[in-house]
């Protein structure tokens, strides 16, 4: 069985339940790799510096806040440790809502409370008398260090702890253009109320949720599978040990050093010399004897 | 401006491909001169002067003479054997003064007229062969200025508008040009001997096969290098250009600044991309403190 994301508790007042945080979603989309069409081979994601272009190890990497363009504010993990809830594993209920009263918009994820050990008895009990009250349990919930707002459903032999969107979060509809008014400022007929409702009536039936498939990825997996079929497939290609980087073990030398070795032997072939030296000299001549547009381009190219 | 230079035959197209006049490459630099001026003035300075335009013969002059202009300055300077006249300019009516007299490219000493003897800046031109990637070639410029960097100096980089990249590093004056010169010299050896692979520091041909060529050589007196934002006397009217590193990983190839690109970028630059090199001060290490 699925592992649970964590085990803690439900507590409301002075009462403590038990539980494990399951999830409530299946994740049913299919996931595409891209490869470059020219060889197939696999494109790879790389966090490269912007400057240099160089691939940044994770341990470098900090988080900031863009606060003006191109003007940072970087967050130590303190901060944002500070700032993240400090209750963990544990839903704690604020208050019981008529269930009903929760718009549909607010709901976002779903996910299923299971009872701890020992905790099956206190788990029905808040089930059973949410069912009866017609209530949903409000409150808060730690997933993965950050916090949410939830509602404690029951449903058959489950709670449901279900994601709500905070207030901020939805776009209140009335920012739209929408036709104010009920049906006598849109000239609506008792007729015409009466065929709508027939209609409606006529193709009613009960929410069978099974009835309704995702076509498009069912569509895809077939043609998936006729591909692979046909042997139209880039397979795995054998790893070579032997293309390790160029450059694998050449960053040893150190470079102070080295530099400075260098700098020894140039001073003992004595410094009083003047300034052009014989490689400075072999390329002077060149420029004189090629065509104008070769020189100025060797020039400084 | 009021003692604009005579400029004449502005029509006369300079460039027969990007169909560029005269009266452009005037217009270019007086609207670039707010960059450009910065590392060009009172510089040692060579010229690429193409009377006929790029399609005609170029040739390079490096010696002052009197019908360049009245702003164009006149330094004399030793040479290997005697002395001679060399040239140089303060503002943009001296650039323009030689837009006049057909320069295209604009090169520079390493040093100001003023103590022409003390370099004030080392500039590695990084110079690929055919065939190698231009990621190669970015990844070395990266390589020059981290090991710079080792030895505690900060660069700078800039397209050539050729085919190379170059890093730039300024010093503090104070050695000669024995000292800067031996000093690049080591440097591009220390690179070589890390890398043999990838670099060479010897501007022979032959051996260059597959290499990049670190030319340390414009470290040297009477050497030029071709300043930022100067035009290119090559097809496409290509434009030295300052980059930020960060732009450099952004750039596709050594000649991605035309002209018009760079006349656009001229506009919408809040600040030279080589700004904090003004404010450097770092010395050439003596001592590669190991």
């Amino acid at each position: 069985m699925a592992r649970p994301i964590w085990t803690g508790t439900l507590s409301f007042g002075l009462l403590n339940i038990p539980v494990k945080l399951m999830t409530g979603e299946r994740r049913v989309d299919l996931h595409f790799r891209m490869l470059d069409s020219r060889n197939n081979a696999p494109i790879r994601y790389e966090r490269v510096n912007a400057e240099t272009g160089e691939e940044v190890p994770w341990k470098e990497i900090v988080k900031a806040f863009e606060y003006d363009k191109g003007s940072y504010v970087v967050l130590e993990e303190s901060d944002i440790a500070a700032a993240s809830p400090d209750h963990k594993e544990s839903v704690d209920i604020d208050t019981f809502v008529d269930i009903e009263s929760i718009g549909p918009e607010f709901f976002e994820k779903p996910y299923v409370l299971e009872p701890g050990k020992k905790a099956e008895k206190g788990y029905v009990l808040l089930r059973e008398t949410l069912k009866r009250t017609g209530q949903a349990g409000v409150g808060r919930v730690v997933i993965r260090t950050r916090e949410y707002l939830a509602a404690v459903v029951p449903k058959d032999e489950a709670l449901m702890l279900l994601i709500l969107r905070f207030a901020q979060e939805l776009v209140d509809p009335a920012d739209y253009k929408l036709p104010e008014g009920g049906l006598e400022k849109w000239k609506i007929t008792a007729r015409e109320i009466d065929m709508a409702k027939q209609l409606i009536e006529s193709m009613s039936s009960k929410w069978e949720p099974e009835d309704y498939k995702d076509d498009f990825r069912e569509r895809l997996t077939k043609v998936i599978e006729d591909r692979v079929k046909s042997k139209n497939v880039v397979r795995k290609a054998p790893t070579d040990e032997d293309h390790l980087p160029e450059n694998a073990a050449t960053n040893v030398i150190d470079f102070a050093d080295l530099l400075k070795r260098s700098l020894e032997k140039k001073g003992d072939k004595g410094g009083g010399k003047p300034a052009p030296a014989k490689k400075a000299a072999k390329k002077a001549p060149a420029k004189k004897t090629t065509t104008a547009k070769k020189r100025t381009g060797r020039k400084s190219a | 401006m009021a003692t604009a230079p005579r400029l004449t035959s502005p029509d006369k197209v300079v460039y027969p491909d990007a169909e560029i006049t005269k009266a452009d490459v005037a217009d270019y630099y007086r609207a670039v001169s707010r960059w450009m001026l910065p590392e060009l003035v009172r510089r040692p300075l060579s010229l690429v002067r193409c009377p006929d335009g790029i399609a005609g013969s170029c040739f390079f002059q490096k010696h002052h003479a009197d019908s360049l202009g009245q702003h164009v300055g006149s330094i004399t300077l030793r040479e290997v054997s005697g002395q001679d006249d060399y040239l140089y300019v303060e503002d943009l009516e001296g650039v323009l003064e030689l837009v006049q007299m057909n320069t295209l490219e604009f090169h520079v000493w390493g040093s100001h007229i003023d103590e022409v003897d003390q370099p004030d800046r080392l500039v590695f031109d990084l110079d690929p062969d055919e065939g190698i990637e231009w990621n190669a070639l970015k990844a070395a410029a990266r390589d020059v200025r981290d090991r710079l960097a080792e030895t505690g100096l900060r660069s700078w980089v800039r397209l050539s508008g050729g085919k190379g990249v170059h890093v730039v590093a300024p010093i503090k004056r104070g050695p000669d040009w024995q000292q800067v010169k031996e000093f690049c010299d080591a440097f591009a050896d220390s690179m070589v001997a890390r890398a043999p692979e990838r670099y060479i520091a010897t501007a022979s041909k032959a051996a260059r096969e597959g290499l990049i060529f670190i030319d340390w050589l414009r470290n040297t007196r009477g050497a030029t290098s071709v300043t930022s934002w100067s035009l290119r006397a090559r097809p496409g009217a290509t434009v030295a250009m300052p980059l930020t590193w960060e732009e450099l990983g952004r750039v596709r190839q050594a000649g991605a600044f035309d002209l018009h690109k760079a006349l656009r970028r001229s506009r919408n630059l809040k600040r030279d991309p080589w700004h904090a090199m003004h404010r450097a001060r770092q010395t050439l290490p003596r001592d590669v403190g190991v």
